[in-house]
């Protein structure tokens, strides 16, 4: 009785092991398949330029103290 | 005479991945349609590296005294074309020199954004820590930092650093908006467009203010004065920070003007433990200059490997590498001590296999001149369209001396004049001033020694140094055979001569005067004018 609590145990922590590595495994390829992805179509340059004409229209409207 | 010939050398390694480098670009986009696929191996480790450097920028704004920073200065939106910087650097590499490449860049990278974080912290508008700003000194960006070699407690500042000359390689229209403000304000337009733009960003108020002292320095040219007077008078005047100016001799190879040099570095010294309180420490002052002599050598030894037919540490690799360890550096920080012995260790690596970083190498040149800062991957293009393997260039062309690195009483003298020399040999300024010899001679002894068959000549046209002797280097280049291609540009302003309109002048002599077809002809011209 003892040795099947036993058995039955080992078995569940295997399991739980087993999930957690297949969970660590499909959230690291999933990070590696979207990071990879915006590695490899430049999404990242793609977005910043995007963000620059604002920039820049916002540093036109800032009070400058210019002068020699 | 008849014309010096080399025997190209077709690399007996096939390329892996993306050749025709051309297909990137977007017309008229600002980036590119994607990056470089170069194998397996090659596309990983690049991937790896852009984590990195992804990791390195999420760091830095995750400061929220850095964010308001970027919006408080216009020059810091150029900022958010880091990465694509690395890719215009690392275009065509692949193996080691894609790791050379990286272990240079990334470097900067992180070295630039600590300054950029000790800017804005100590600015007074942005993070205002009066006690931090003490401790800061100012630095003009064409300052040689030796003086700073013994102040370990002290950080060396460069406000026109971030603000122009990396904004400038990392966008090529960066300056455009502080040149035209110093234009407005009477300044003329036929000067050199680098201090110009410095100028442009005091008079635009876009400088951030702290620091107890500043020093500026006549280097690397009397440019460099009229852009120094300019923010000088805002510092002393409006911001209450005094200002050395650090004056270097400008027949730099007389042995007669050595007292003085070494006599105004010791003045610059006095200055700066004056204002900040700080006294020089020799023991930092010569673990500084042990680094400054292992860069030394390592310099050395790729010019040398430059010699041979397997030069390893070339091109885009040796100029901003070269540029930022020598003069913004020079010997302070640890990491490029590391650096240094890893960049070694991959070109030795590469060496001994006898590498080859481009399909073909159909030319072996000398680039001479000040180069274009809005095109400086200019050197890698050469390769990879033309297979021209720039071998060195005049800004690496520096101090190949050792100096005093054990403390001694000797040697603490000694180190006044080391300081002074290493002033004195500022990239570019130890050319451009001293006379014909270190100008035009110079070259033609580099081409004998690196073998080289062909010449690149910067022509920055507002810089009177060099243009006045544009007659002088086609006489040498002509009485020797060597074909020198003159290529115009205007440093750091792309709407006078643009990137294609650099690239077509190589374009037209090549194909014109040397008869040949490039080696990738996706390159030959690229709708770039709108891009970073």
């Amino acid at each position: 009785m003892k040795e099947r609590i036993k058995k039955k145990r080992k078995r569940r922590m295997r399991r739980k092991a087993f999930r957690l590595l297949l969970n660590l495994f499909l959230i690291v390829s999933g990070l590696f398949v979207v990071t990879f992805t915006v590695y490899f179509f430049n999404l990242d340059m793609k977005l910043t330029s995007m963000i620059e004409p604002f920039l820049l229209k916002h540093y036109d409207r800032i009070e400058r103290n210019q002068h020699l | 005479m008849a014309v010096k010939k080399f025997n190209k050398m077709v690399n007996p390694e096939k390329i892996k991945g993306d050749t025709r480098y051309g297909d990137l670009y977007k017309p008229h986009g600002k980036v590119r349609n994607r990056r470089e696929w170069r194998g397996v191996k090659d596309t990983l480790y690049d991937y790896y590296r852009w984590l990195g450097i992804m990791m390195t920028l999420g760091k830095f704004v995750a400061v929220p005294r850095n964010v308001k920073a970027m919006f408080r200065y216009r020059w810091m939106a150029n900022y958010l074309a880091v990465p694509m910087m690395v890719d215009r650097f690392t275009q065509g590499l692949r193996g080691e020199y894609l790791r050379m490449a990286h272990e240079e860049q990334d470097l900067i990278i992180i070295d630039v954004a600590k300054l950029l974080g000790n800017l804005f912290r100590g600015d007074r508008r942005i993070g205002n820590d009066e006690e931090f700003s003490k401790i800061n000194v100012l630095v003009d960006e064409n300052e040689m930092t030796a003086v700073m070699m013994g102040f370990p407690n002290l950080k060396s500042t460069s406000r026109e650093t971030p603000s122009t000359y990396v904004s400038v390689l990392l966008n090529q229209h960066a300056a455009e908006h502080y040149i035209d403000v110093a234009q407005e304000f009477g300044l003329a337009g036929d000067v050199c467009p680098m201090p110009e733009a410095e100028a442009g960003v005091s008079i635009d108020d876009d400088a951030p203010i702290l620091g107890a002292c500043a020093i500026q320095c006549n280097t690397t040219c009397d440019g460099s004065l009229l852009g120094n007077g300019v923010i000088s008078e805002r510092l002393e005047k409006e911001d209450g920070i005094p200002v050395f100016q650090l004056p270097a001799p400008l027949r730099h190879k007389e042995e007669d003007v050595q007292d003085y040099a070494a006599e105004e570095i010791r003045r610059a010294i006095r200055f700066i433990e004056e204002h900040t309180g700080h006294k020089w420490d020799w023991d930092y002052y010569f673990e500084c200059a042990r680094r400054v002599n292992i860069a030394t050598r390592c310099r050395n030894e790729w010019l040398d490997m430059n010699k041979t037919d397997y030069p390893q540490i070339f091109g885009g690799n040796l100029a901003l590498y070269t540029e930022t360890n020598y003069m913004a550096i020079c010997g302070k920080v640890p990491e490029f001590e590391k650096c240094d012995k890893k960049l070694m260790k991959l070109a030795e690596k590469a060496y001994k296999k006898r590498k080859m970083a481009a399909p073909e190498y159909r030319h072996r040149a000398i680039v001479w001149g000040v180069q274009s800062h809005f095109y400086m991957d200019f050197l890698v293009w050469l390769l990879n369209c033309w297979g021209i393997v720039p071998l060195t260039d005049m800004l690496s062309c520096i101090n190949t001396e050792m100096i005093a690195e054990t403390d001694t009483p000797e040697n603490r003298e000694q180190a006044y004049y080391d300081m002074a020399m290493l002033t004195e040999e500022m990239i570019m300024r130890n050319r451009t001033h001293g006379g014909y010899k270190v100008l035009l001679d110079d070259l033609f002894e580099f081409v004998e020694e690196f073998n080289a068959d062909m010449i690149i000549l910067w022509e920055h046209i507002t810089c009177k140094a060099l243009d006045g002797m544009h007659g002088l280097f086609e006489d040498k280049a002509r009485e020797r055979g060597i074909p020198l291609i003159w290529v115009d540009h205007q440093l750091f302003d792309p709407r006078v001569i643009s990137r294609q309109g650099v690239r077509d002048q190589v374009n037209q002599y090549m194909r014109t005067v040397m008869q040949e077809e490039p080696l990738d002809p996706t390159l030959e011209v690229l709708d770039d004018e709108n891009s970073w």
